[in-house]
């Protein structure tokens, strides 16, 4: 069955022609890359156009892949350069507007609506969304190094090493990163240490 | 997470954080984009397919790769090499008559020679009772130069034996050779078969007298043999395989051995197929060789045995020649009056036959 297919045999297939490769391909991948890409540049519409220029490449350069090459770690470089480019645009909006919505979806709020007042949430949902959303903003302040390196090791399971070699550095530059990365969302998130005690 | 991965903050607050952000719920991409997406892959799958396609020489390369492609390569490789080994045989062939003939030349000028020297020896043995036979057995061997060699030499009589090591070392029975009977014995060689057997021997024409009886060929000691030397019986066929028996040399001499039938021996004789073509022209060459070469000399021991008076020698030396050809006994013989007188029988043969 070629839906049982390891990704870099796929690509081989494609290779030769075989247009269901690609199309397994993308609806094995899909997903993870564009919630990869929606944390990193935290806006829907963005993503999704960059998930559909990251796959584009991936068609482009279909000649060029090697077999020798692991092919989520070829997809995330993409993803992930497409990310860094787009974010470096958008450089002069440093800081999110307070009023601008957080998500495209209608039930998403403003940043104002998640930054807890004196009173505690009522139910669970609440809760939920709060964390959610401060966790969200949390991430979205992290330096572009470090945003990259805790979405692909904590949303991803990426190992060091293949995040290593995504990013262009060393394994340890990774690792140091990641520590960064985990102590700032700490701190962070330190005074909703509460709430997240009593996330599901 | 992979187990292996180290560096883990197992930190009891970054558990609780990051159970935050697993519990975050994925996104579902929209399908906007994807239509495009898919035609993009479409065609870069057509180009790809196109480019994956074999070149010419590919193609060539793999078509001969068939069975029926590599079944008409097998055949012209085993028919060109058939051609190539018949054009080398024919070429050998005719390289090796050319040399037969020249060493039979050779060989019949040799053999005068030897029988001017050795006339009065011939003359001193049919002095006796038992007339004189020359037998000179040519065998074409394997080992073609081995051949002339025993043409050349007259006195190279065969003493006829049946092991194939003593055929083929024709040289070095020589010694013993001379003290035989001489005999011209073409010998045909088998064209086929793995083994050869005695009775591979054309018979030489056997002389016999006017009533039909048949002579076997009377053993007399060679003229430049010792007295010890042993006569020889000549097989006229396979069962009459002659055998070395050495008797008192003058008794022997005087009345000729009967022949003792041996076991047949097969000769393992396997000529190399190569040469077994024309073993068969050089053998064919040489018989007629040797035919015309006892002519000549049963002629002239005729004429010697007449000039001594010795009918019976001379009568039985003209049946041979009769025998052997009755146009030479007519032109060589019946026309010399010192041997006429000798053979009144054959003078009858002579006139019947004309």
């Amino acid at each position: 069955m070629i839906t049982d297919q390891a990704d870099e045999d796929l690509m081989v297939l494609y290779q030769k022609g075989e247009v269901r490769a690609f199309e397994v391909l993308l609806s094995r991948h899909r997903k993870p890359v564009y919630n990869f890409i929606l944390r990193f540049v935290g806006d829907k519409e963005t993503a999704e156009d960059l998930l559909q220029e990251a796959f584009m490449r991936v068609i482009k350069g279909a000649e060029a892949y090697k077999r020798q090459a692991k092919f989520t770690t070829w997809l995330y470089t993409i993803a992930r350069n497409l990310c860094v480019d787009q974010t470096r645009r958008r450089k002069h909006r440093k800081h999110a507007s307070l009023d601008a919505p957080m998500d495209t979806s209608e039930e998403s709020g403003t940043l104002m609506d998640v930054i807890p007042g004196n009173e505690m949430a009522s139910d669970r949902k609440s809760v939920n969304k709060q964390l959610h959303e401060t966790m969200q903003k949390a991430i979205a302040e992290l330096s572009e190094e470090q945003r990259e390196v805790f979405l692909m090791r904590e949303f991803l399971d990426m190992p060091f090493k293949q995040i290593a070699d995504v990013v262009g550095v060393p394994e340890n530059t990774v690792k140091s990163r990641m520590r960064y990365a985990l102590e700032k969302l700490r701190l962070e998130l330190d005074e909703y240490k509460d709430l997240a005690k009593a996330a599901p | 997470m992979s187990a292996s991965d180290d560096e883990r903050d197992d930190d009891a607050r970054l558990k609780q954080l990051r159970s935050v952000w697993v519990s975050m719920r994925e996104e579902e991409p929209s399908d906007r984009g994807m239509a495009a997406l898919m035609a993009a892959a479409r065609t870069k799958a057509s180009e790809l397919e196109q480019a994956a396609q074999p070149s010419w020489w590919q193609r060539i390369a793999a078509s001969l790769r068939r069975p029926p492609v590599l079944a008409l390569a097998t055949v012209t490789v085993l028919l060109g090499g058939a051609l190539i080994v018949t054009q080398r045989r024919d070429s050998m062939k005719s390289g090796s008559v050319v040399e037969t003939e020249t060493s039979t030349k050779g060989a019949q000028d040799n053999e005068r020679g030897y029988e001017g020297e050795h006339a009065p020896g011939t003359g001193a043995a049919s002095a006796g009772s038992a007339s004189t036979v020359d037998v000179t057995i040519e065998i074409p061997t394997t080992v073609p130069t081995a051949e002339p060699a025993l043409a050349a030499d007259p006195a190279a009589t065969e003493n006829v034996v049946h092991d194939d090591k003593q055929y083929r070392g024709g040289g070095s029975k020589t010694a013993k050779d001379k003290s035989t009977t001489n005999a011209t014995v073409a010998i045909k060689p088998r064209p086929a078969g793995p083994t050869r057997e005695r009775d591979d021997f054309a018979p030489p024409p056997e002389p016999s007298n006017a009533d039909g009886a048949t002579m076997k060929a009377p053993v007399t000691p060679a003229p430049h043999a010792g007295a010890s030397s042993a006569p020889l019986a000549i097989a006229q066929d396979s069962d009459q395989a002659p055998v070395d028996e050495p008797v008192g040399g003058g008794k022997a001499a005087s009345q000729p051995q009967p022949t003792k039938p041996s076991p047949k021996k097969p000769i393992a004789r396997t000529p190399p197929p190569s040469i077994q073509g024309e073993d068969r022209v050089t053998a064919d060459t040489a018989k007629a060789q040797a035919q015309q070469t006892t002519l000549d000399q049963l002629v002239k021991q005729c004429e010697t045995a007449a000039a001594k008076g010795d009918c019976p020698a001379v009568r039985s030396l003209a049946q041979r020649i009769f025998s052997t050809s009755p146009a030479a006994y007519k032109t060589r013989v019946a026309n010399k009056p010192a041997i006429v007188r000798c053979l009144p029988q054959a003078a009858d043969n002579a006139t019947s036959a004309e």
